[in-house]
């Protein structure tokens, strides 16, 4: 693309890289919401971001305005077509492709939770150079040499319980592919003082190449774990084959192909968190789970969101004197927000109390085929009038009209709506995901004595989400004690300051801990990537 | 309720009574005191057909109409006729039940077909899966195990694992789940578009049809729950009736109202139902079990006897078998007291 029709803006450095896969700033929601917030909660760093994301495709315009303080935005795609190789016979190197293979071997060990790996760091900090165009292990060798042949076939020999070689040879090229890809975006980028990862998979293992390469810190922030949500979608994933005969069939074993797609991403993890300096989830149930999945416990973390409570408070002086019948659903229209739940509650809702509504406020657009069938299910359920969507709403304008805010979702891991819903003033009806539980009922014993701010049901349980929002609203008494609970606790434990508090330390530290590698940056100096030493800019 | 139906029962009734004695022949007395009657025997009519014994309450419209008329046209004799007529009604059944019916355990049947998953380690994919301390790994891989298996077997084993604490259980539980229903609840929107579409009645026939089974599958497979249920009953009966408009003898059609009413515990229209499946011809055979159900419900046992008997020549599903064989004559109170005998528990399609 030429300079000229660039739209995104450009720089030479920057203070903070961020590696985003498939969010901010093309992708609304939670994480990108927390994306901007942090960025603008920073005016005084110089971010870049590094967006990756599946094909240029899948996305439309960016959804945020750039804040001023992004300096730098570049855009790269898994899966998009690129130029046909020129294919030459090239026997390749043997002793690169076994220090693949003693990577491989090391990441098919069983890892032991909590306890570092360093051999896996050892041995991508040596892959990594190896990658590069040219190299003895760039793309060309994976996909064209004699000795890559030999690798494949040898490992399909040794370990995989699928009858189909050809389906195996493909799987591992495709699997592998983006791996080129992001060495070559690791090699370009510009030169940041610290790289700022908000997942693990491919943007995570970018993040694991740039440490690896540059030494700069690698700070990671998970809001779901990604690794796990993976998992689940190949889990149940039918575009993997599974070439076994009846009689080769073991119902307890998974298909080959889908386990080593597993185990793919979670490689990918493990080398992200072996790498990483600091490791941040949202909430201790989180971070339990990070350390199973191989991050050191000593560098991990739990920062909550926090929200911009001046913005929210204003609000409850809009609300009317009694709770408004209406539950409203903020959230994007798809399966992980569980809508068809939140339609299905409410037809017991309008049974129950026919004045009530339900609102979804959230755009349709990321996935038009659930929003029709959501739109289905409400005309099939005779609920046109009772049930509304009305697209992405500003918060502000919504809370003051809503009388409890429902979360139907199947997965969540801290969601803002909650935080900034109760804020305004309105109690909440959950599921039982995430730290849904933590944030209505409390956590420390000062905490839960603040009392609950609102029900927390089980997912995908519609009789139990009406029953329990039924009962929030026809009760006042209740209600306003949920909505004194949700103000407490939002006022007194996530609020943005203390979140900006707890980042300002951990990029003061990382900033500080790139001043002992490269001193000039913090003098003012220009800032030099120590790959791109020599080059001219 | 009971204490005020039968406080205005006896006060119309009295009040009817006492103008009797007033001493006046009007007309315009003869009609109040009717008047008062008839509205005493409502009241009377409306108390005894919640006290009735509970077999005697249907169908209801005809038996208020029998209770209302025999109070109506008999004054106090008919009230002290229906009353001894309850009491007997009571006791006698007690009575019998003394002589003839014996306390019986659940009958144990053990079914042709596995659990799901049994084949996986000594079938422990149950224990594996109910277990939380159990390795995620090995649980995860139970669950992918079952998730082939129809979720008629397995629906209930999924939804207990929605409130499992571990996430990933959790998810992927409720991805097996949502992904059967949404495959069936796929094809009904195109076929529904489909039909949207057609003025071709034979086409409207079998899109409706087609439809009616779809939503028959959803409860079938026990992927719909609470009001969703309801909604998906209500649509079977809804596009099986408008197939029913292009051809009311269609036997296919009246075996899926037959299951779904017999599911639905509606005995009646599942009587309507059977009848016309026999009239359409349906195969005898396939009609019997739901025709024994049937008269299991509404308590004529011998009936269902007798069709476990016609039964007797026929293969059947090991299931059945079973039920026949407790069913014969010889063995229901004859005096192998180890036997499971049967008490029923659940209105259901039979197997």
């Amino acid at each position: 693309m030429s300079p000229m029709l660039d739209p995104h803006p450009r720089a030479t450095d920057c203070d903070i890289m961020l590696l985003l896969e498939g969010t901010f700033p093309y992708v609304s929601g939670g994480v990108s919401s927390w994306v901007n917030q942090i960025i603008r909660g920073f005016p005084e760093l110089r971010f870049g971001i590094c967006f990756v994301g599946s094909r240029r495709e899948d996305y439309g315009q960016p959804k945020y305005a750039l804040p001023d303080n992004v300096v730098h935005l570049e855009t790269h795609y898994m899966h998009e077509h690129r130029r046909e190789p020129l294919i030459a016979s090239t026997e390749g190197d043997a002793s690169a492709f076994a220090q693949m293979d003693a990577l491989h071997q090391q990441l098919r060990m069983p890892q032991r939770a909590g306890v570092e790996q360093g051999p896996i760091s050892a041995l991508l900090r040596q892959m990594a150079p190896l990658l590069q165009d040219g190299a003895a292990l760039d793309e060309d060798a994976f996909l064209y040499s004699k000795t890559s042949w030999r690798y494949i076939a040898d490992q399909y020999r040794t370990h995989c319980t699928d009858p189909s070689f050809v389906d195996y040879f493909w799987t591992v090229r495709i699997m592998h592919a983006p791996i080129w890809i992001l060495a070559r975006i690791s090699r370009s980028l510009i030169p940041a003082r610290a790289y700022h990862s908000i997942s693990t998979g491919y943007a995570g293992f970018l993040g694991a190449l740039l440490k690896q390469q540059t030494g700069r810190p690698l700070i990671l922030s998970e809001h779901g774990i990604y690794t796990k949500e993976r998992k689940i979608d190949l889990f149940q994933s039918e575009w993997i084959h599974d070439n076994r005969g009846v009689f080769e069939k073991d119902a307890s074993q998974l298909s080959y192909f889908r386990d080593l797609w597993i185990r793919f991403f979670e490689a990918l993890g493990r080398m992200c968190y072996e790498a990483a300096d600091d490791i941040v989830a949202l909430y201790e149930a989180n971070r339990l789970r990070q350390v199973h999945d191989g991050a050191m416990a000593s560098r991990t973390r739990n920062i909550p969101n926090g929200i911009d409570l001046p913005r929210m408070t204003r609000l409850r002086a809009l609300r009317p004197a009694t709770p408004p019948p209406i539950l409203c659903v903020i959230g994007r229209v798809v399966p992980i927000k569980d809508i068809k739940t939140f339609v299905r509650a409410m037809r017991s809702v309008v049974n129950l109390m026919p004045d009530a509504e339900g609102w979804i406020a959230g755009p349709e657009d990321e996935d038009p085929e659930y929003a029709a069938e959501c739109r289905s299910i409400v005309e099939g359920l005779d609920l046109q009038d009772k049930v509304k969507f009305l697209g992405f709403q500003k918060i502000d304008e919504l809370l003051p009209k809503v009388g409890v805010l429902i979360l139907s979702s199947i997965s969540e891991a801290l969601p803002l709506v909650l935080l900034e819903g109760f804020a305004a003033g309105v109690p909440a009806v959950a599921t039982d995901v995430g730290s849904c539980r933590q944030l209505i009922y409390g956590l420390s014993d000062d905490d839960q004595a603040l009392g609950a701010a609102g029900a927390v049901v089980g997912i995908a349980e519609p009789q139990a989400l009406a029953r329990a929002a039924v009962g929030l609203l026809n009760d006042q008494v209740r209600w306003n004690a949920a909505q004194a609970a949700g103000i407490a606790r939002v006022e007194r434990y996530y609020t943005q300051e203390m979140m900006f508090g707890d980042y300002r330390t951990l990029y003061r530290d990382s900033l500080a801990r790139t001043t002992v590698g490269t001193p000039a940056s913090l003098a003012g100096a220009e800032l030099t990537c120590p790959l791109h030493s020599n080059t001219n800019r | 309720m009971l204490y005020k139906l039968i406080f205005f029962a006896l006060s119309f009734e009295f009040g009817s009574i006492g103008l009797l004695f007033v001493g006046s022949h009007s007309a315009a007395l003869i009609a109040s005191y009717l008047m008062l009657h008839a509205l005493g025997s409502i009241f009377l009519a409306l108390f005894l057909s919640l006290v009735l014994p509970a077999q005697y309450r249907h169908p209801r419209k005809w038996v208020l109409l029998y209770l209302f008329a025999f109070n109506f046209f008999i004054p106090i004799i008919g009230l002290l006729c229906v009353t001894v007529g309850l009491l007997l009604g009571f006791w006698l059944p007690q009575r019998s039940r003394r002589t003839d019916f014996d306390i019986m355990n659940n009958p144990r049947f053990t079914t042709h077909r596995n659990h799901e998953g049994t084949g996986f380690r000594g079938g422990q994919v149950r224990a594996q899966l109910g277990n939380s301390n159990a390795p995620l790994d090995q649980r995860m891989k139970a669950l992918a195990a079952v998730q082939d298996t129809p979720v008629r077997a397995t629906g209930s084993l999924l939804r207990g694992l929605l409130a499992d604490p571990t996430d990933d259980i959790r998810l992927l539980a409720y991805g097996i789940l949502d992904g059967k229903e949404k495959n069936i609840t796929q094809r009904i929107m195109e076929n529904r578009h489909l039909l949207a579409q057609t003025t071709d009645p034979l086409e409207q026939f079998g899109l409706n049809k087609l439809i009616a089974e779809l939503y028959w599958e959803l409860m079938y497979q026990d992927l719909v729950q609470g009001d969703m249920r309801t909604f998906s009953a209500e649509q079977v009966r809804k596009y099986a009736n408008e197939a029913l408009l292009v051809d009311a003898d269609d036997a296919g059609l009246w075996f899926l109202l037959t299951r779904l009413e017999l599911f639905s515990g509606r005995v009646d229209a599942a009587e309507h139902a059977l009848y016309q499946a026999q009239r359409g011809n349906f195969v005898r055979e396939r009609l019997l079990p739901y025709l024994a159900e049937l008269r299991f419900l509404q308590r004529r046992f011998s009936e269902v006897r007798a069709l476990f008997d016609e039964l007797a020549d026929r293969p059947g599903v090991p299931a059945l078998a079973q039920s026949r064989r407790f069913w014969q004559p010889d063995m229901v109170g004859g005096t192998d007291f180890t036997r499971p005998l049967f008490r029923p528990q659940a209105k259901g399609p039979t197997p």
